[in-house]
């Protein structure tokens, strides 16, 4: 019976093409604007390797200092000091990681030259963050990191930018009047791990004399995503009992903040938690209007082609259809120029969001590197299922009424006609 | 037994402006293996008394009997159950599906038909082959000639083996030789044992066959 649907399907397609060709690229560029703001949405919050723990990765970027007597209010990055007293001893998560991004110049020994470059200042906790994929080397241990040795983990287009093809491992280059030797060298990361990214990472310890001295984000990884609530709850007591304690400030950090709370927060620097589910809500409404629109466009068509076929709708009944086989079949009928539209759809999405990569994912600071896409982002299951829904419902919206109608025709006069 | 029993069967049409009374109290039996031609004048009702009697419309009072069954108790799945199974129509302008070829068209009750377990390819090649079309089964609909669409229809008629052949002027727009090709085709189907009821305007046809209806303004005359 499919098989019988299908080939009948493509032959109307055949038969009316103006009508055929206007309904798929209608859906085709209705499923492109639906496509791109999905995909901008998984790609900002999807793992993305190396950001393999996105899901259960909390974030504490800022936070918010009031004195006593409410005169001043202070909101900074995490200082080391802070992060000593308050956070580092939080029993939930799984790990605890700082670190610190910057842009600076570096310089290889003998050579005057020197060249800008993303750096990331962090500890050795971080490699266990995120997987990155070395090409050669290892990341800087933690025996490393607690010497404060000058040490670095570059990425492989520095690498061949400084050293032009030879072996950066065991080589140095001047960075704050330091030589740093290179253990590591890992594949170029995508501006888009807004949080694993840099062009060279070394120990923050061999950059400040003491840890106090730093600012930093704090990174918490989770066991699982469950904890996060204990994880909110451990840092609010924290904040508590320091208080009581010593402190003659107020100290709240804004945070820590799953990935999607920060994507939500947008700047909005209080400890308040971004309300998700209005976000959700916002997110789905705008789909549903980008969705609605083209269903109403494409039912007109959906309707023309049913009323041309009227007739052979009464004929399908007289020689055994019921109610139900002809309501399945105009649907079944309609999924197929749906899903071709949302294929070529899906294409044009991935077309359309490298194109304009760049304003989709913009980072906080003007890095040097790249908004690379990687293809898994493109071709995952959850991208498939969501086409493959958005068709679906397309389709019902857009010819659901037309079906439910030819499946209520009176069949003599349906036949007549 | 009578296969087909009509108890005074009305039907009427409404529209905003008229109401037609197509048919008026019509009582008719037709026996199991009938051959019966109806005739009468253009209007008065002879497409109406097929489509009632093949469910294809319902009628507003009376009661269809189809092998002893009362068919007004037929809901929708059934309804078309039955016209699967137990009719075959024919009509004047052969009603084909334009996007269908020759072999799709003659499948199509079998496609409606569940889990038979026939092959139904073998099925519809049998029966072009009984029409005299079998060169023809990949060709679409505009492709024949009228006498070679009705045949067609004729093959999707029979298909499914029903025990009823209902035939709406199948004729009518055929020229003369053509149409005794298609009316000797009804009396072999007849002769193994289908029970048909046709419409028909042609004197000398009907006259060929076992018994006459006569309509006149929705009521039967004779
Ligand atoms: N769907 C309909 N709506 C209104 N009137 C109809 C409809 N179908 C048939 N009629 C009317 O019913 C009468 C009988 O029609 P019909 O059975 O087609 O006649 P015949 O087949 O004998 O020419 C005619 O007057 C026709 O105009
Ligand atoms: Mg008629």
């Amino acid at each position: 019976m499919h098989k019988v649907y299908l080939k009948q399907a493509w032959q109307m397609l055949k038969e009316d093409k103006v009508i055929g060709i206007i309904t798929i690229s209608g859906t085709a560029l209705a499923i492109t604007m639906i496509m791109v703001v999905i995909l901008t949405q998984e790609i900002k919050t999807k793992n993305i390797t190396p950001e393999i723990y996105r899901e259960r990765t909390m974030y504490i970027e800022y936070t918010r200092e009031e004195s006593r007597e409410k005169s001043h209010i202070n909101i900074n990055p995490v200082s080391g000091r802070l992060y000593k007293q308050y956070l580092s001893q939080l029993k939930t998560p799984e790990l605890l990681s700082l670190q610190k991004r910057d842009q600076s110049r570096i310089s290889i020994i003998n050579q005057d030259e020197y060249l800008n470059v993303d750096i990331l200042y962090t500890d050795s906790e971080f490699w266990k963050m995120y997987r990155f994929s070395f090409e050669e080397g290892k990341p800087f241990s933690k025996e490393d990191f607690h010497s404060g040795l000058p040490t670095a983990v570059i990425c492989k287009s520095m690498a061949q930018k400084l050293f032009k093809g030879e072996s950066p491992l065991g080589k140095e280059f001047l960075y704050k009047n330091k030589q740093h030797r290179i253990c590591g060298v890992v594949k170029d990361i995508s501006t888009l791990c807004d949080k694993a990214y840099s062009q060279i990472w070394i120990p923050y310890t061999s950059v400040f004399e003491k840890m106090e001295d730093g600012h930093f984000t704090v990174v918490i990884l989770a066991g699982n995503k469950n904890d996060f609530n204990n994880i909110k709850k451990e840092v609010r007591e924290s904040e508590i009992r320091n208080l009581r304690e010593i402190d003659k400030n107020t100290v709240q950090f804004i945070g820590p903040y799953s990935r999607r709370e920060l994507l939500v927060k947008e700047g909005n620097l209080t400890n308040e938690d971004p309300n998700l589910k209005k976000s959700a809500f916002r997110f789905y409404l705008i789909l549903a209007i980008l969705l609605l629109i083209p269903a109403v466009n494409l039912s007109g068509f959906s309707l023309f082609r049913i009323i041309n076929r009227t007739s052979e709708i009464g004929i399908r009944k007289a020689f055994g259809a019921n109610r139900k086989t002809i309501l399945t079949q105009v649907l079944y009928e309609n999924l197929l120029t749906s899903l071709t539209g949302g294929i070529i759809g899906l294409l044009l999405s991935y077309f359309t969001v490298t194109l304009i990569k760049d304003r989709l994912f913009t980072i906080e600071n003007n890095s040097f590197g790249e908004v690379t896409i990687p293809i898994s982002s493109f071709i995952s299951p959850s991208i498939f299922f969501y086409v493959f829904l958005i068709c679906l419902i397309l389709n019902l919206l857009s010819s659901g009424i037309p079906a439910w109608r030819a499946s209520r025709l009176h069949t003599a006069d349906a036949i007549k006609s | 037994m009578s296969i087909i029993e009509l108890k005074n069967v009305q039907k009427m049409y409404r529209t905003k402006e008229i109401e037609t009374i197509a048919l008026e109290n019509v009582n008719l039996s037709i026996d199991k293996g009938e051959f019966l031609s109806i005739m009468g004048p253009s209007g008065c009702g002879k497409s109406t008394l097929l489509n009632i009697i093949g469910l294809l419309d319902i009628p507003n009072r009376g009661h269809l009997h189809i092998n002893g069954q009362d068919t007004s108790q037929l809901n929708d799945k059934e309804a078309a159950k039955f016209r699967n199974k137990t009719v075959g129509f024919i009509f004047q302008s052969f009603h084909l599906i334009p996007s269908l070829n020759v072999l799709d068209n003659v499948q199509l009750p079998l496609l409606y038909r569940s889990g038979s377990g026939i092959n139904k390819t073998a099925r519809a090649k049998e029966v072009l082959e009984k029409v005299g079309l079998s060169h023809r089964m990949k060709h679409f609909p505009t492709q024949l000639s009228g006498g070679q669409s009705q045949r067609v229809a004729i093959a999707r008629a029979i298909i499914g083996q029903p025990e009823i052949i209902l035939a709406d002027e199948p004729t009518g727009n055929l020229d003369s030789k053509m149409g005794m090709e298609i009316i000797e085709l009804l009396f072999d189907l007849n002769r193994e044992g289908s029970t048909i009821v046709m419409v028909t305007h042609d004197e000398h046809i009907a006259k060929q066959t076992k018994r006459i209806a006569r309509f006149f303004d929705g009521r039967q005359v004779e």
